[in-house]
């Protein structure tokens, strides 16, 4: 039965590897690299660690591929305009951030082959909507998944404050129509290629990191099963995840109140995030879980005593460091790790 | 065959060494039969071998004498039986009248200096005491950890008739605790423990001993004949796995004691829902008193996990606990960080 499945691999490989479709062209399609600007007064804080004199660079990762070949429905004019990358600097630590994306795209992180579960993440990074934490919240996560037999896809939605645009200068995106488009496409792209990846399609998830967590609301508010009646073949496909995450995010508005009411097909959910964070993440997270259990959603919660916001994937002293192992030890409690019969 | 003078002089002083613990030794527990209660239809199939704790240190009395007031039962044996659950048999402890600590030493060289007293679960009527007891003293002991077994005296004793047990979790199983932390910390330095660093553990029913123990005054009397109460009982921190809470820390209004320790909650969210949506609001109640806290929901594991070698993640969680104990700073032989 493996050496079928694997011979069914291959096959579908094949095409794919021959079709000339638009869909797979995306691929070899280089999208032009991130354009360094200056850092921002925004994103600095007295006192903090120097930042490099170096130009900020995104850590090598695979290609990233576009959500849509053409580039965002209505804004397909803007798709080749480059993204840019700047340093911030927190009062502990200083990073590379992403910006201006207008040409949404996911990152794939893919297992090895005698690795892989058959499970993928999608991944949303935070950033206060402003920019993408693309490392600790991003292609870092993506590289320990894949390491570990998960398949991961860093996901760079459009974002609502995007810093490519001066303070309270007109903003091309909201939150809940073009980042929840990009969260709903890329769970169609990524199911749309599961037998390519070698995924299950009935597991893919997707976690969301602070701002991240409220774009994976909005796709769970939504839940869009898909437009039979669409052109588009991808648009066709349900867009929704199997299990959710999320790390410091109480979702998106509404959410996690004492009378907030999960929507309809809520998947497993877990949650993670730091007691010494800000009291609408740390206290609010003890509404969430109760009214997600309450609702018979399947929760698990890790309330870390330390770690404060935004502590992702990084090399830390502190034991919130190990909570990826929580989270892949409950996917496989959850079954997301063994594969499809 | 001539035995060299000198082994035999060895072996002498071993037997005598051996003689002085012997004498000091508890009987063993006597095995009594499984009783209706401790079984269930469809479980695991009740060994015919005779149930054993599993092989420990020798149990160290609270009192040399015996518990005050009940000097007259201390040398009744505790008893031992088999429970039955739905997917597991284990070994009971009950019949508790001379309470005890079993002491698990890290290796010198592993030591952290910090100390664990561990109250096994058991609904007050016996004691878990492999997965809620000996089972983490030992796995403790080899990360560095000093952990010390509580058998307190138990409300609810399955030794003797329903409402006929003399022993109150709010006078005699608090009185243990208390006693406990007091032996530990007045021979912290024999132990290589750091007096600041000794934290009490309670599963389930020991859940309630803890919170016992954190609620009393536990203030050493200077003027007690007995030099070990002049000895502060206050744990430095504290942790519940899914406890059963004295009915008071339920309310709405509840605050926490003052001084309450550092605490780490640990549970799973299909165990009862006064445990697992009891956890998050003790969480609430701890953060907004400014106690630092860690709460762990895991989405599977029930009621009465413990350590055991289990397929679900929930397994990991003493590696989260001393992970936690380590960002408190109660792995280092210093003072803790302040919150």
């Amino acid at each position: 039965m493996y050496s079928s499945t694997s011979s069914l691999l291959r096959a579908l490989l094949g095409c794919a590897a021959l079709a000339p479709a638009s869909l797979w062209s995306a691929q070899s399609t280089a999208l032009p690299p991130a354009r360094v600007v200056p850092v921002l007064p925004a994103n600095t804080v007295p006192n903090g660690p120097p930042i490099p004199t170096t130009d900020p660079a995104e850590p090598a990762h695979p290609a990233s591929i576009p959500l849509w070949v053409n580039g965002a429905p209505g804004f397909e004019s803007r798709k080749d305009e480059p993204e840019q990358i700047s340093w911030r600097q927190e009062i502990d630590i200083v990073f590379p951030v992403l910006f201006n994306v207008n040409n949404p795209t996911i990152t794939p992180y893919l297992p090895a082959k005698d690795k892989a579960t058959g499970c993928a993440v999608i991944i949303a990074p935070g950033g206060g909507f402003m920019f993408h934490t693309i490392g600790r919240e991003g292609y870092d996560l993506g590289q320990w998944l894949a390491d570990h037999g998960i398949a991961a896809f860093v996901l760079k939605y459009r974002l609502a404050r995007d810093q490519a645009y001066p303070a309270n200068a007109p903003q091309p995106y909201q939150t809940n129509v073009h980042a929840l488009a990009d969260a709903q496409r890329a769970m169609r792209l990524v199911r749309s290629r599961a037998p390519e990846w070698g995924l299950d399609p009935q597991h893919i998830g997707m976690i969301g990191f602070s701002a991240g967590g409220g774009v994976l609301g909005e796709l769970l508010d939504a839940d869009d099963k898909g437009n039979p009646e669409a052109t588009d073949p991808l648009d066709r496909l349900d867009a929704h995840p199997n299990f959710a995450a999320f790390g410091y995010s109480s979702g998106t508005r509404g959410w996690a109140t004492a009378t907030w009411v999960p929507p309809a097909n809520m998947p497993p959910t877990f949650l993670v995030c730091a007691a010494n964070d800000r009291p609408n993440i740390s206290e609010l997270y003890a509404t969430f879980y109760l009214d997600l259990k309450r609702a018979q959603v399947p929760v698990e919660m890790h309330v870390f005593g330390d770690g404060g916001h935004g502590f992702g994937v990084r090399p830390w002293s502190y034991s919130v460091a190990g909570w990826p192992n929580l989270f892949v030890g409950w996917l496989n409690d959850r079954g997301f790790l063994a594969k499809a019969k | 065959m001539n035995t060299p003078p000198r082994l035999l002089a060895a072996v002498t002083l071993l037997a005598s060494a051996f003689s002085l613990i012997a004498q000091a030794a508890l009987p063993p527990p006597q095995v009594v039969p499984v009783a209706a209660s401790n079984t269930v239809r469809n479980g695991p199939p009740i060994p015919t071998a005779d149930p054993a704790e599993p092989p420990h240190p020798a149990s160290i009395p609270l009192w040399a004498n015996g518990a005050p007031g009940f000097e007259s039962l201390k040398d009744v044996p505790e008893q031992i039986s088999y429970r039955q659950e739905a997917d597991i048999v284990f070994p009971i402890i009950f019949n508790i009248n001379n309470p005890t600590i079993t002491p698990f030493l890290p290796a010198k060289d592993k030591a952290t200096g910090c100390a664990v007293i561990i109250a096994p679960g058991g609904g007050h009527m016996f004691h878990t005491i492999g997965r809620e007891g000996y089972d983490l003293g030992q796995w403790l002991a080899d990360h560095g950890i000093a952990a010390f077994v509580l058998k307190y005296r138990l409300a609810r004793d399955i030794a003797v008739p329903p409402r006929a047990t003399p022993y109150r979790t709010d006078v005699e199983a608090k009185l243990d605790a208390q006693r406990a932390v007091r032996v530990i910390r007045s021979r912290a330095a024999e132990w290589n423990i750091n007096p600041d660093h000794i934290g009490f553990i309670g599963f389930s029913a020991g859940g309630q001993v803890a919170a016992e123990l954190v609620g009393a005054d536990n203030q050493g009397n200077p003027d007690a004949k007995d030099p070990i109460d002049k000895v502060d009982a206050h744990p430095d921190f504290v942790s519940f796995t899914y406890p059963g809470l004295p009915q008071s820390w339920r309310a709405a209004d509840w605050t926490p004691p003052a001084n309450f320790p550092p605490t780490f909650l640990l549970c799973a969210s299909n165990d009862s829902p006064g445990v697992a949506e009891g956890l998050p609001t003790l969480y609430l109640a701890l953060k907004r008193a400014r106690v630092p806290v860690e709460l762990m929901i895991f989405d599977m594991g029930g009621h009465g996990f413990g350590v055991r070698p289990w397929s679900l993640s929930v397994s990991m969680w003493p590696t989260i606990f001393t992970g936690w104990l380590g960002d408190r700073g109660f792995l280092t032989n210093q003072k803790a960080a302040t919150p």
